[in-house]
């Protein structure tokens, strides 16, 4: 009888499935927060836990200091109001769209005993300088609400 | 101001009416069967080309005048921006890419109308009609969400400009070839909803589609692997493929159309999986318009820079209301979409194709699921969760194993059912070379336990193809005494299909030994003074010095340094960081020896004051292979698509026909062209 086979295939398939994507979630997963909702519940032990992909932030302009070699670089991010020390700890050059009022998402550790955010990837977006996309339609659309 | 932005905007607004007539003058034509009320909703699908066409020329003119008043000129381009990169600009930013797609769109539907001018009578005037909806659609959202002839209220001096990092040549191809693909999948769509609406569902629609789903799965293909050696080149992480969201968006319709591709030839021999094609072609559709959803609307981040803006909304309508109309389609004509046939062994190649569709659309699914995972676990949990790169890793690799495998095992079974003694004789040669190249290889050191499989299964593949071709064209030999080599080059022109589909296997052979090549990439971060040297693997790289330079619109630094192999000199490397001044960035200009083996690929970090610089380098196996493998695919696909002799008889003579009879409208231009004939091979 093919079919109870193709049955048996298709759950086969589909468990075995659902079995690669539920063990690999954890492998990179990182919660999407927002620079004031990090500062907000800096204190939760979940901020320093987990890991963070963070965003809704641009880099202050001046404040990034480079290692000798144009590398890794300190550096501030702010959502218009607070702001945040950041280290990058990762290997890759940084992209070229990285430098002053970039908008940029972090993904890496809270820090919240130095108030630090050590940042391992780190993606860059060019400010348009024509365009209405102001700061907070940013903030908004990245994440419209959520907690920790 | 010039009058160009008012011809231009009144050309687009022109245009939707054209349109949008179309669409209502073809689908009640349809309806009605009243021909000249489809001639004339035809004429109106020409004229919305040409109107479309008038108002990208004015947009193309208004970029190479730098006319900057224009709020799309201002934000992708400036006065210093080559040539070649104005032109590309059309659709380098949001809304000329939205007018650009509706452009795309107006001459596919031209296109196939001139095709087909004498065939599928029956399913035309619907097709134009859903053609022409997707045009209102795209149109409509260009002038009131992305209006591309938008004034700013001052005219800058000069423009933004674009991007350092995009100006390099694969960036003005690329884009251009990934909307195509996507924009090309909406011809086989539209002849499947087609055969819904006029009820024609036997295959014909499906003969029609073929190669109006082959031409943008190819292109689309090549455009993504296209994207992937820009990324390689010059973003200087060493890698080609990031699983960013944007990528996924035009790998999830390709992944759909391959399982369609498959999965067709089953219904056109047996007349079976009806429901199951419809329901692919409308995912592969779904999974174009869901992507640049996904993608433009903000709702997750991606690197590609694309502003947000007012389209989220538009492509939020028309996505749910693109759903429920299929739903509703295919609901109603339930009962005739049943199949013919049915199954007759699990051990067959039907079954084989089934399970390959299952794996493809499981690999989609596991593609959809990161990539929308933000958006998921916010509506389960309240938290939005992102997924990177080593997730899709982790899920893809075995499943695309599993696809591997598959390719060369689907064409060892035989139609309808295998026996145990043909499944032995078909399986012996092939298992038995991939063993003895997995041991060798082991033997060799490659002990990663997923690189090993996917070597080992690269080579059955390749034995299970070279044994299909060796059995063809013994069988000529024997029947025709025509020489063995004649003998394969006949196989491949007289079954076009079924020989070409066996090429691009092979070049996914080649493209999965590129993948595989990854496993072993060695990352290595160096300080090197003038003079010094560092052993990574078999090369020895040396610093011998650094350079600066300056012309009027960046600085570069520049290191010189040596790479030895086992030895002896192979190259200069040349890795640089460029300035450019007016957009205030730097660009990494990467320099890589490539061989086929490996490729060294070296990127300049930095050069502190003391003489001694930083290194990134990555020494990655194979990827030459990717790069080899994407031609062969678009070598392979030719192939498939060019017509073959019988094709093209059948093709004249139906004309001849058709003409004969007087059904086809008489004002379309007489061209050369061929659609698909009766299946081949």
């Amino acid at each position: 009888m093919p079919r109870l086979k193709f049955i048996l295939g298709s759950t086969v398939i589909a468990t075995g499935l659902a079995f690669l994507i539920f063990t690999s979630v954890e492998e990179s997963a990182a919660l999407h927060v927002t620079l004031p909702l990090l500062l907000d519940q800096a204190e939760n032990p979940t901020a320093a836990e987990r890991r963070i992909q963070l965003g809704g932030c641009t880099v202050v302009e001046g404040s990034i200091r480079w290692d000798e070699y144009r590398h890794r670089p300190e550096f501030l991010v702010t959502d218009g109001d607070r702001s945040l020390e950041v280290r990058y700890k990762g290997s890759t050059v940084l992209p070229d769209t990285f430098k002053d009022k970039a908008l940029v998402v972090l993904e890496g550790q809270f820090v919240p005993q130095d108030s630090r955010f050590d940042a391992d990837v780190i993606y860059a977006k060019c400010p348009s300088k024509y365009e209405g996309e102001s700061y907070d339609d940013h903030v908004e659309a990245i994440n419209p609400s959520g907690t920790l | 101001m010039s009058p160009t932005v008012d011809i231009g905007y009144f050309a687009l607004c022109l245009s939707l009416a054209a349109a949008a007539y179309a669409l209502f003058a073809c689908g009640l034509g349809a309806y009605s069967q009243h021909d000249g009320l489809v001639r004339s909703g035809e004429n109106a699908a020409l004229a919305h080309f040409g109107l479309l066409t008038l108002a990208v020329a004015c947009l193309w003119y208004l970029l190479l005048t730098g006319n900057f008043q224009v709020q799309y000129v201002a934000e992708t381009t400036n006065s210093a921006l080559p040539m070649l990169y104005l032109v590309a600009s059309l659709w380098g930013g949001q809304n000329g890419s939205i007018m650009f797609w509706g452009w795309l769109l107006a001459f596919f539907t031209v296109l196939i109308l001139v095709a087909n001018r004498h065939r599928y009578r029956s399913l035309m005037p619907y097709t134009v009609a859903v053609l022409s909806a997707t045009s209102c659609f795209f149109v409509s959202m260009s002038l009131f969400a992305a209006d591309p002839f938008k004034l700013l209220p001052f005219a800058p001096v000069d423009g933004n400009g674009l991007n350092p990092i995009l100006q390099h040549p694969l960036m003005a191809i690329h884009p251009p070839m990934l909307y195509s693909g996507m924009v090309g999948l909406s011809v086989p769509y539209a002849l499947a909803v087609a055969a819904l609406l006029s009820g024609q569902l036997d295959s014909m629609w499906l003969r029609a589609s073929r190669r109006w789903l082959l031409v943008p799965w190819m292109i689309l293909g090549v455009g993504l692997l296209l994207g992937g050696k820009w990324a390689y080149v010059e973003l200087g992480w060493g890698g080609y493929w990031a699983w960013d969201p944007v990528e996924n968006a035009s790998l999830m319709p390709w992944l759909a159309g391959t399982a369609l591709l498959h999965s067709m030839m089953i219904q056109e021999r047996k007349g079976m999986l009806k429901m199951w094609n419809m329901i692919l072609v409308f995912l592969t559709y779904g999974m174009t318009i869901f992507g640049t959803a996904l993608t433009r609307s903000g709702v997750i981040e991606s690197v590609h820079a694309f502003a947000r803006s007012q389209v989220g909304p538009f492509f939020g309508f028309y996505l749910s209301s693109f759903i429920l109309f299929s739903a509703a389609l295919l609901w109603i004509r339930r009962k005739e979409l049943r199949a013919e046939s049915k199954l007759e062994a699990f051990a067959s190649r039907e079954s084989a194709f089934l399970l390959n569709n299952w794996i493809l659309l499981g690999m989609l699914f596991a593609v959809l699921w990161g990539t929308s995972f933000p958006v998921i676990s916010e509506a389960f949990t309240g938290e939005k969760i992102t997924v990177s790169a080593p997730f899709f890793n982790q899920v893809n690799v075995p499943i695309g194993l599993i696809l591997l495998l598959l390719t060369g095992a689907g064409p060892l079974f035989t139609w309808r059912r295998t026996s145990t003694q043909s499944l032995k004789r078909n399986f012996r040669l092939p298992l038995t070379a991939m063993v003895v190249a997995g041991v060798a290889l082991a033997l060799f050191g490659i002990v990663d336990f997923y690189a090993l499989i996917s070597l080992s299964l690269c080579v059955f593949v390749a034995a299970a193809i070279g044994l299909e071709f060796h059995r063809g064209a013994a069988a000529r030999q024997r029947s025709t005494g025509e020489s063995y080599v004649r003998g394969i080059y006949g196989l491949l022109s007289k079954s076009r299909r079924r020989y070409g589909g066996y090429l691009v296997h092979l070049a996914m052979i080649m493209l999965f030994v590129g993948f595989t090549g990854q496993a072993f990439t060695v990352d290595r971060e160096v300080v090197l003074r003038y003079g010094e040297s560092a052993q990574i693997g078999r090369y020895t790289l040396t610093y011998e010095s650094l350079a600066y330079g300056e012309d009027a619109n960046k600085t570069v630094t520049m290191a010189a340094l040596t790479l030895l192999k086992d030895g002896e000199v192979a190259t200069t490397l040349l890795p640089q960081r460029h300035f450019y001044k007016v957009a205030d960035q730097g660009t990494t200009e990467v320099s890589i020896y490539s061989a086929l083996r490996e490729d060294f690929y070296v990127v300049l970090v930095g050069a502190a004051d003391d003489n001694s610089a930083k290194f990134q380098i990555y020494v990655n196996p194979l990827i030459l292979w990717v790069w080899l493998g994407i031609i062969a695919f678009l070598l392979g696909t030719v192939w498939c698509l060019w017509p073959s002799s019988r094709e093209r008889r059948l093709a004249d003579e139906d004309r001849a026909r058709t003409r004969r009879s007087e059904t086809a409208p008489g004002w379309l231009p007489e061209i050369g062209l061929s659609t698909a004939g009766p299946p081949g091979g």
